[in-house]
């Protein structure tokens, strides 16, 4: 089974998230709530999936990269969203940068993503 | 957070635990079907998620043989239960209502960001639909106002909307949030709108 990889370098404000897998490349801004950061690591076993409680921009379950064992935090996702006032914890890029990424990872719900979470 | 959990986790364990007997005694009951198919499954799980307790069937085998508690799974649990409850609150079910609000507190204690983000969201219009109805719960239950403070104010400007209603809503609701609420629970929950 294919592994993937995403890489999320954070600044002070935002940072920029990277992916790339084939022909999918995927270099785009990123943010998350400033008073909820999640811990810097890597994180294994990672997933593309939708999720249940919230909606993308055409009414259907929000597409998402699920971050499991995330300490002191539950529920973290990579999600759609153009600025930390999209975020509790969550990361967020816009809907068509997480797309394309979720697109490309298969099978879902796999635990087949690591996630690599730097502050720079 | 660490306060308030020491606070009011010992009250929420108590009620979850009634609530899982009271369920469960309930199944199979004969009498009127509730609006939402409730059953003491639900509660498990919220007293399960509460105490850190592994439920077997979100076990599973992870890369190494080893068997863990597969979040995915449980985090899609949690989804389902926020869309059954919220559909129930929404419907004007009063038990569904007073659990949808639960889960918003168990949301709020756990850091779960994909839950507080949808509360965030979805909660506002249940408060708008029957502010009095809400705010009477709140008084019964004062162990959800934080959490459920929490959410309404987080509505103004969550996702880049609704940032300059904020002054308005606290101008039109605060004579009935004291109203009802007094003046100890209301402080409590007004000091949310921070």
């Amino acid at each position: 089974m294919a592994k993937y990889t995403i890489k999320v370098n954070r600044g002070k404000k935002d940072g920029t998230l990277k992916f790339n897998q084939g022909a999918v490349n995927v270099s785009t801004k990123c943010w998350w709530d400033p008073k909820v950061k999640i811990p810097a690591r890597t994180y294994t076993g990672c997933s593309a999936t939708t999720m249940k409680s919230k909606k993308n921009s055409k009414g259907n379950p929000r597409e998402g990269i699920f971050i499991p064992s995330v300490p002191g935090h539950k529920g973290i996702f990579i999600h759609m969203g153009t600025s930390a006032a999209w975020s509790d914890g969550c990361i967020v890029i816009k809907e068509i940068d997480l797309l394309k990424i979720y697109n490309a990872i298969v099978p879902k719900n796999g635990k087949n993503t690591d996630v690599i979470v730097k502050d720079i | 957070m660490t306060n308030f959990l020491k606070q009011n986790v010992g009250a929420a364990i108590i009620i979850l635990l009634a609530a899982a007997i009271s369920l469960t005694g309930c199944r199979g009951d004969s009498g009127k079907e509730p609006e939402v198919n409730r059953t003491g499954d639900d509660a498990q799980f919220f007293v399960n998620a509460m105490l850190d307790i592994k439920d077997p069937q979100f076990l599973s085998k992870d890369s190494d043989g080893i068997e863990r508690i597969d979040e995915l799974k449980v985090e899609q649990k949690w989804g389902d239960l926020y869309n059954k409850y919220e559909k129930s609150a929404e419907a004007g079910d009063e038990t569904g209502f007073r659990y949808f609000l639960f889960i918003g507190f168990l949301a709020y204690s756990q850091h779960n960001a994909e839950l507080m983000e949808a509360f965030s969201s979805d909660l506002m219009p249940i408060y708008e639909k029957d502010a009095a109805k809400f705010l009477e719960a709140l008084n019964e239950l004062p162990f959800l106002i934080q959490s459920s403070g929490y959410y309404l104010d987080n509505y103004f400007g969550f996702e880049d909307k609704n940032a300059d209603k904020k002054p308005e809503f606290l101008k039109n609701n605060k004579p009935l949030i004291n109203d009802i609420l007094g003046p100890e629970n209301g402080i409590l929950f007004l000091d949310c709108f921070n």
